[in-house]
């Protein structure tokens, strides 16, 4: 009796010390989640990992406006997008054009750019060319 | 009883171990597929520079409506024809007879005219837009699309009597048979920027540049002023030429 008395409490000591081994090594990898930036529960897997831009200098747009006689106006309906530096070269671009709201008057994308320049129609109709005032353009792959 | 405590150790241990395992092997399945992704945002504030349309007009009706006095599809103005009529064939405007213009008050002398001229298989025409006309059309300028000398635009005045100002000819040069069923005309006569006193008129078929033609200051003065703001589509000798999507735009 008297040798077991003491190490009565000893299976309830190593289990908490196995728990707070396991929330440790939990705590670990949500750091690490932590370390990568702007993570949520809901982006979990989605939207990880070390991000980079491979243009930093800017770009250059065009517009080609066509007449649209059902609507009586002129629609934008490509947006040529210039000097996009050589390192974006096959990555996926895509292009949201808005109006001085900032409401979405006409989007498109190119699945691959090639070279320094993509050519981007804008889903039919086209946008309301006397509306736009701007586009935002997203490159990633 | 010591044999059976290690191994109770061993267990407890190795129960805690896993669960810190299973826990961090879930945590990396969900993040699953990290790697370097390149993203590049870029806001590009610009205008498109595309011109307002003003005025526009499709010619959508039945067959053999009477275009003149009726309203154009965009803009409010009333079609007017001084000395014939025009009518819809085929959702297009056709004139009944030659020297025939179809005129709406631009309000201004300074525009860009628009429209597409169809030559349905003839291989004689002549029509094209009449602009800087008064609302009798006895004074004003054409450029005309015609079939003469394979195929050419020509720009002239009329006040009382033609002159011709400017020509481009040689269009087709496998011959008239040759040309599109169909062409978009664009006359640009735009106010001179102060204190210029002339202007040029510009012609274009499908784009493509084909005339421009300074006027003298005595033609800008006579065809500049404020009566002489009417525009349309216009005939010169022939009435199979058919015309659609008409529109005046301001840059």
């Amino acid at each position: 009796m008297s040798t077991t008395t003491p190490d009565a409490p000893r299976p309830r000591r190593r289990m908490a010390i196995a728990i707070l081994a396991g929330l440790a090594t939990l705590g670990i990898t949500q750091a690490s989640a932590a370390s990568l930036g702007g993570i949520t529960s809901t982006s979990y897997g989605a939207d990880v990992g070390v991000v980079a831009s491979c243009d930093t200098d800017g770009v250059n747009i065009a517009y080609t406006n066509t007449y649209d006689a059902s609507l009586g106006r002129y629609q934008t309906t490509t947006v040529t997008v210039s000097g996009i530096a050589a390192a974006c070269a096959s990555k996926a671009l895509a292009l949201t054009l808005k109006d001085s709201a900032g409401a979405v008057l006409g989007t498109g994308s190119v699945a691959s750019i090639s070279g320094t320049s993509a050519a981007v129609a804008i889903a039919a109709p086209g946008a309301n060319a006397n509306a736009v005032t701007g586009a935002a353009i997203v490159i990633s792959g | 009883m010591i044999r059976r405590r290690h191994v109770r150790r061993f267990v407890s241990l190795a129960i805690g171990m896993a669960f810190a395992v299973a826990i961090s092997a879930a945590s990396a399945a969900t993040l699953g597929g990290i790697g370097t992704r390149i993203l590049t945002s870029v806001a590009v504030n610009a205008t498109s520079g595309a011109p307002t349309v003003a005025v526009w007009e499709n010619f959508n009706a039945a067959n053999a409506t009477n275009i003149v006095g009726t309203k154009t599809d965009g803009g409010a103005k009333t079609w007017s024809a001084p000395r014939c009529s025009w009518t819809v064939t085929s959702n297009r405007a056709v004139s009944t007879r030659a020297d025939c213009p179809l005129l709406v008050d631009s309000g201004n002398t300074s525009s860009i005219a628009d429209i597409n001229v169809a030559r349905n298989g003839s291989t004689a025409w002549d029509a094209g837009i009449v602009l800087r006309s008064n609302a009798a059309a006895t004074t004003f300028l054409a450029v005309e699309y015609t079939s003469a000398s394979n195929g050419s635009v020509e720009l002239w005045k009329y006040n009382g009597s033609w002159i011709s100002l400017s020509r481009t000819t040689g269009l087709y040069p496998s011959g008239v048979a040759t040309a599109p069923a169909s062409v978009t005309l664009r006359v640009e006569a735009l106010a001179p920027v102060a204190p210029a006193t002339t202007n040029t008129v510009r012609a274009s078929l499908d784009g493509t540049p084909r005339l421009s033609f300074t006027l003298t200051p005595a033609d800008h003065t006579l065809f500049a002023a404020a009566a002489q703001s009417f525009v349309g589509p216009y005939t010169y000798f022939d009435a199979t030429t058919t015309f659609d999507n008409f529109h005046l735009d301001i840059p």
